[in-house]
């Protein structure tokens, strides 16, 4: 693990220029440049930022706020995985002909992702900042990126090797998302969970996520107490993450010769 | 420590209709039995490379050499064997690898540099030699989709060949480029070979292996079946290369005529002087009289032989035939057995040399019976002659009796035949007046004519006189 570890930062130049090559590719060419990645949510979100509150009769600007709080951070992690998954396939003609070690184009795709996502939640944290006070849960932002960043990466190792040798993993995948974003807090407040099933509810870990990204976004109150129960969200998400991490390393490292064959 | 040394080494592929690549597929194929079927893509291999040798891998498509760079490369592992590696190691498998057309031909340099190992600081380093290198210098802030493929070739060139390594593996890159840049990239071999890098690459030019190899190998579906001196293995890999298409040919001409023709020899139609090798035709019915015509270039000849078996055999040791590249036609009883000529290769055994034969081409002739023999080992030549029932034709006749090509060569040696008996041994230019003074030129030419322009043979030889 260790090791592991030593080879990505001893290659972190290659993987830094892959991703940076990887976003550049996305956004040169087009007129609106990077915009276009902020167009894709600001389509869905204006979408349902009409409807549901038509529909539910909430208030429209509490709602926006939470659905954008909630979307956002789903996105990242949807799309992280996404391209982590068919990233072997993606990139071997590079993998098959150079001495890059598999798992570089792995943490390329997290590092591009996570680029994206900064500049998101960078326009998130203005929109909210005009509405809502920022408690100083705020800096714990990046510790909860950091744990988000963690759990892609084990997901994303952990799908990467079997993308090449069952490649409907990606169609699985997209489905699967879609569906999970409404077992997720996203469209709707935890509180519409009645309570009976709300911890049958919690086991979900992304739901946990979603939930401690719209805590540290939204909880408006600056009282100490309140920073107890996302800190413990931090380290249950951490533990998790870690866990998934660890079982996605050894699948990635078991198999990745084999893979790598196929691919 | 050798730089490089491989120890019985195995790979194996499995085949890609054997795959299952989506769980759909797993779930039909439940329960079947599953057919293993695998291609062993190297099939072990043992090899050593010394440090500061330029070391050359030749081989037909699909006979394991990327594999085998690959493994060498680290970048597959083997199913058996062992491979140890001495020093920092840099694989060129492609050019331009991971190159993107919508950046710019910097931002290229400093992807393809990662991709290939370096860090940052060292593409920073090295920056300014690889721009000059490429002869790029105006156009480095340009996207790279409007480079055309030589520049970016160029490009990829300059950058792979800036990293510092001490092992170099290339694939066969230089099949691609033009003329001028494949003279460059060798030449930057050639440099980097004096600076003492260990190079492993794979060419398909025989030429360029004698040019700047010490030693080479050659591979065959997945086997080493010749390695050694590069001259040596150059020599082989031609032979094998020239075999082929001789086989290819000879077949075409067997599926049309219908007559079988085989060599049993090393490699089929490639045929060795003085080396055991064998030509075998089959035909239907026994005739009396085989005559077998070699043309070439050089010499044309002729040999018959009395039989009465269904198999035409000769064995081409005992057939005084020089290296060239002969069109072969059979005669039975005075009948091309088809128009259609097989063609076999004539090569020197190691140390023979070329001895030059002018004879005269019929035995209608008056003075069919006279033979000249020109080279070193003339004497040599003539004792083979003597021996075999030989009627020979040649091409040279002309040039023969006009001297001028004997004289200036300024042949040494030469033997005079009479009746496959030796009528003088001397230097050329006194054997040559002997001959002169027993042959009268317009009456040869004129039989010449009369008896050969009947045949095909005869028009080719009178198109080329």
């Amino acid at each position: 693990m260790l090791k592991f570890l030593k080879r990505i930062y001893s290659s972190r130049d290659v993987i830094l220029r892959l991703a940076f090559t990887d976003l550049k590719i996305k956004y040169v060419g087009s007129r609106l440049g990077i915009l276009w990645s902020l167009l894709e949510p600001l389509l869905i979100i204006i979408v349902f930022s009409i409807i549901f509150p038509l529909v539910l009769k909430v208030n429209f600007l509490e709602w926006f706020l939470f659905f954008i709080c909630g979307l956002i951070p789903y996105r990242f992690f949807k799309k992280s995985i996404m391209e982590m998954t068919t990233c072997l396939i993606d990139y071997s003609s590079i993998l098959e002909k150079s001495r890059i070690h598999a798992e570089n184009v792995v943490f390329a795709k997290a590092v591009s992702n996570s680029i994206s996502f900064f500049i998101e939640l960078f326009i998130l944290f203005i929109l909210v900042s005009f509405f809502v006070p920022l408690s100083l849960l705020i800096f714990l932002l990046p510790i909860l990126f950091l744990i988000n960043l963690l759990l892609n990466l084990g997901l994303g190792l952990y799908f990467s090797v079997l993308y090449p040798r069952m490649r409907d993993i990606g169609h699985i995948l997209t489905v699967f998302f879609e569906v999970f974003m409404f077992l997720t807090p996203i469209i709707y407040r935890i509180e519409h969970i009645p309570s009976l099933y709300r911890g049958i509810y919690m086991l979900n870990p992304i739901a946990r996520l979603i939930y401690t990204y719209q805590g540290i976004f939204l909880y408006s109150s600056p009282k100490f107490v309140e920073y107890l129960p996302v800190l413990r969200e931090l380290l249950i998400l951490f533990l998790f993450s870690l866990v998934i991490f660890i079982i996605g390393y050894k699948k990635f490292e078991k198999e990745k010769q084999i893979s790598l064959e196929l691919v | 420590m050798a730089a490089i040394e491989l120890e019985n080494i195995w790979k194996e592929f499995m085949l890609e209709r054997e795959k299952e690549l989506t769980l759909k597929e797993r779930f039909v194929n439940l329960g079947r039995k599953k057919k293993e079927e695998k291609i062993i893509a190297l099939r072990d291999v043992n090899l050593i490379i010394e440090k500061g040798e330029c070391f050359g891998i030749l081989g037909k498509n699909g006979s394991g050499k990327t594999t085998l760079l690959k493994i060498i490369a680290g970048m597959l592992k083997p199913n058996r064997g062992l491979v140890k590696v001495d020093g920092k190691m840099l694989p060129i498998l492609t050019l331009g690898l991971g190159f993107q057309k919508e950046l710019t031909a910097k931002e290229n340099v400093y992807l393809y540099g990662s991709i290939l190992g370096l860090n940052k600081k060292e593409i920073d380093e090295k920056y300014e030699r690889i721009v000059k290198f490429s002869e790029l210098e105006k156009v480095m802030d340009v996207k790279l989709k409007d480079f055309s493929d030589g520049m970016i070739m160029r490009l990829s060139f300059s950058i792979a060949f800036h990293v510092e390594s001490e092992i170099i593996v290339i694939d066969e890159i230089l099949a691609v480029g033009d003329a001028a840049f494949q003279i460059k990239c060798l030449e930057r071999i050639k440099q980097l070979k004096e600076e003492g890098k260990t190079i492993v690459i794979v060419l398909h030019s025989t030429s360029d292996i004698r040019r700047f190899c010490d030693r080479a190998l050659i591979l065959e579906s997945g086997e080493i079946i010749f390695s050694g001196e590069a001259s040596k293995v150059c020599e082989e890999y031609e032979e094998i290369i020239e075999s082929e298409r001789l086989n290819r040919f000879n077949g075409i001409v067997m599926r049309e005529t219908g007559i079988e023709f085989k060599a049993f020899c090393e490699k089929a139609f490639v045929l060795k002087t003085g080396e055991k090798s064998v030509l075998e035709v089959k035909i239907d019915q026994p005739p009396k009289l085989v005559e077998l015509f070699f043309q070439g270039e050089k010499s044309v000849r002729v040999f018959s032989k009395n039989l009465d078996n269904d198999k035409i055999i000769f064995q081409t040791n005992s057939l005084p035939v020089h290296p060239d590249e002969y069109e072969v036609q059979i005669k039975l009883d005075g009948k091309f057995l088809s128009e259609r000529p097989f063609k076999v290769l004539v090569k020197n055994s190691k140390g023979s040399q070329e001895n030059r034969i002018y004879m005269l081409p019929s035995s209608n002739l008056p003075f069919h019976d006279l033979t000249l023999v020109f080279g070193e080992k003339a004497e040599l030549e003539a004792e083979l002659f003597e021996k075999g029932k030989t009627i020979f034709v040649f091409k040279n006749l002309g040039a023969a009796f006009k001297n001028s090509d004997v004289r200036d060569k300024g042949e040494k040696n030469a033997c005079l035949f009479k009746k496959n008996k030796i009528l003088l041994i001397d230097n050329g230019e006194k054997v040559l007046d002997e001959f002169n003074k027993r042959v009268w030129y317009d009456l040869a030419i004129k039989h010449f004519n009369d008896t050969l322009m009947a045949t095909r043979l005869g028009k080719n030889l009178m198109g080329i006189l």
